[in-house]
């Protein structure tokens, strides 16, 4: 599914047991939350909201730790992914029992643009090697 | 001291409108080309549609681009250097060929046009021509774009398709400028940004978000307690129109709107926790106890629709007699924290999912009405608001 590497996955402390949902499940936009919602089947839908739904509150309690901006430190990016994941499958389990809803726009055809503002990016690392840097 | 509800569930508002008539509506306007002609050149030709936000393009460049159809042309709103924006046909002013080829947002330096590298800036001069030396009458002064007829109320961008509009878009708003004009609009940021094309007629587009007698069927899987059937308190204020849409006392929020309202407030979020959301000047003017959102249209065919610590709009962008661009951006009151932010995920998903259950049923009705089938539309008083637009665009038609 995912050549992620081991780094690519990696989650804040304490929320290392989220691994191996990362490489699946963290969409960084709407459109592709959507669209992973719609097309998986509603018993893994299931399966993550009943996994990820225990922990929203320690989840945001983590990330407002963190300054409000278009930056999150990569690991908080992937759990804030996990959890806007969440929110879009339990629209599905929730409200409409089923990954999709039949009488309605085919999704094809009902466009999402992806915003500017509303797209958060991995902060630079502070820890990560900078080959172009002078600072000791 | 709020106003119960229950008296203006049971009002039949048609008795205060007798001008509107109360018989069936003739279909001919939802089906002829001829009569789209008409309305392009009666209604359309000077007309305020709503184009975007400023708060959409905040940066110096930032530029969003519009097909209109209607118009056959292409329209650039751009903000400049200057922080100002304008709007300009899409169109180079050496051989015509488009200077930013895909609809959208954007966010530009300069323009520049990929057929020869004409180059203007962002306030539309003409800035850089190639070989220059080779045009023997060029006058670069002369040779800007092109404006397009653009005002803003509110932060509101309104194209006109006329370059001598008959009324300024303020006087063109009148009393539904006046309702609205306390709203904090300036204090919200675009949340999200959906469109579709659908194969209906732009008024059989606009009808399915005018009413709430269709939300116990459209709407039982996406919101089958937050609303009640019925709109109350329809306001016509000259062609516009605004109306209020109430929260259900047998509201059942499910456990995502539930945690969704500890997080943000939002439209659903507000109705599980109406002491969260703060009272908006601009909104609820009759002061409901079950207040959800305020529906406002301005005629012909944008609405702007006011809630508590959100807003949205619809633009409906007429395309043929049966064929409708619609667009819907949604905002919001800015999140302070990441929980504030997951919290309006719900406004998001819960809009695009509704909406998309509004526009399920146009083309079938569309369909349903070229087939012949229809001698007529048969309207109830909850449907008062497709009354009035049907009338005003009878008068623009046909001058009666």
């Amino acid at each position: 599914m995912t050549d992620a590497t081991e780094n690519d996955c990696a989650l804040p402390k304490g929320f290392a047991h989220f691994k191996d949902l990362v490489g699946h499940w963290a969409k960084p936009t709407e459109h592709e939350r959507r669209e992973l919602r719609a097309t998986s089947s509603i018993d893994a839908l299931k399966a993550y909201y009943e996994r990820v739904g225990p922990e929203i509150a320690v989840i945001t309690r983590h990330l407002d730790g963190f300054p409000f901006g278009p930056t999150l430190p990569s690991p908080e990016l992937r759990l804030l992914q996990i959890a806007q994941m969440y929110m879009e499958v339990a629209w599905a389990v929730e409200v409409l029992g089923a990954p999709e809803e039949s009488d309605q726009v085919p999704r094809d055809r009902w466009r999402i643009t992806t915003l500017r503002s509303q797209t958060v990016l991995a902060a630079a690392s502070p820890d990560a090697p900078r080959r172009d840097s002078n600072v000791p | 001291m709020s106003r119960e509800i229950e008296p203006l569930l049971d009002r039949l508002y048609g008795a205060d409108h007798p001008e509107l008539g109360s018989g069936p509506l003739s279909i001919e306007p939802y089906v002829s080309p001829m009569y789209f002609d008409l309305e392009r050149r009666r209604i359309f030709n000077d007309a305020w549609l709503l184009a975007c936000h400023e708060s959409d393009i905040p940066n110096p460049g930032d530029y969003v681009i519009k097909a209109v159809a209607l118009f056959r042309t292409s329209i650039l709103i751009v903000r400049g250097a200057d922080s100002r924006v304008r709007a300009f046909h899409n169109v180079c002013q050496h051989r015509g060929n488009k200077i930013i080829c895909e609809n959208g947002y954007g966010n530009a330096p300069a323009l520049f046009c990929k057929f020869h590298g004409w180059t203007y800036a962002l306030d539309g001069r003409l800035r850089g021509v190639p070989e220059l030396d080779r045009f023997q009458t060029l006058d670069k002064q002369q040779r800007g774009l092109k404006p397009f007829s653009m005002q803003i109320w509110k932060g509101f961008v309104f194209v006109n398709a006329s370059t001598t509009p008959s009324k300024t878009l303020r006087e063109y708003l009148g009393t539904l400028g006046d309702a609205l004009d306390d709203y904090p609009f300036e204090s919200m940021r675009p949340l999200a940004h959906h469109s579709a094309t659908v194969r209906a007629n732009w008024k059989v587009s606009i009808n399915a978000f005018q009413e709430a007698y269709h939300v116990p069927t459209i709407h039982a899987i996406s919101a089958p307690t937050l609303f009640i059937n019925r709109l109350v308190h329809f306001r016509f204020h000259g062609p516009h129109r605004a109306m209020t849409l109430p929260i259900s006392a047998d509201f059942k929020p499910k456990p995502l709107e539930i945690l969704s309202s500890q997080l943000a407030s939002g439209m659903s979020q507000n109705a599980v926790d109406p002491s969260k959301a703060a009272r908006f000047p601009g909104t609820n003017p009759h002061n409901i106890a079950n207040f959800s959102f305020d529906i406002n249209v301005v005629f012909p065919s944008s609405f702007i629709d006011v809630g508590e610590g959100y807003f949205f709009t619809y633009e409906f962008w007429p395309i043929d007699v049966n064929e409708t661009l619609f667009i819907m951006r949604t905002y919001a009151t800015p999140a302070k924290t990441w929980s504030q932010r997951l919290g309006q995920e719900l406004s998001i998903i819960f809009l695009r999912e509704g909406v998309s259950e509004d526009l399920s049923t146009l083309e079938s009705t569309q369909e349903g009405l070229e087939s012949g089938a229809l001698e007529s539309m048969i309207l109830s008083d909850q449907e008062i608001a497709i009354r009035h637009q049907h009338h005003i665009v009878e008068q623009y038609v046909h001058g009666v």
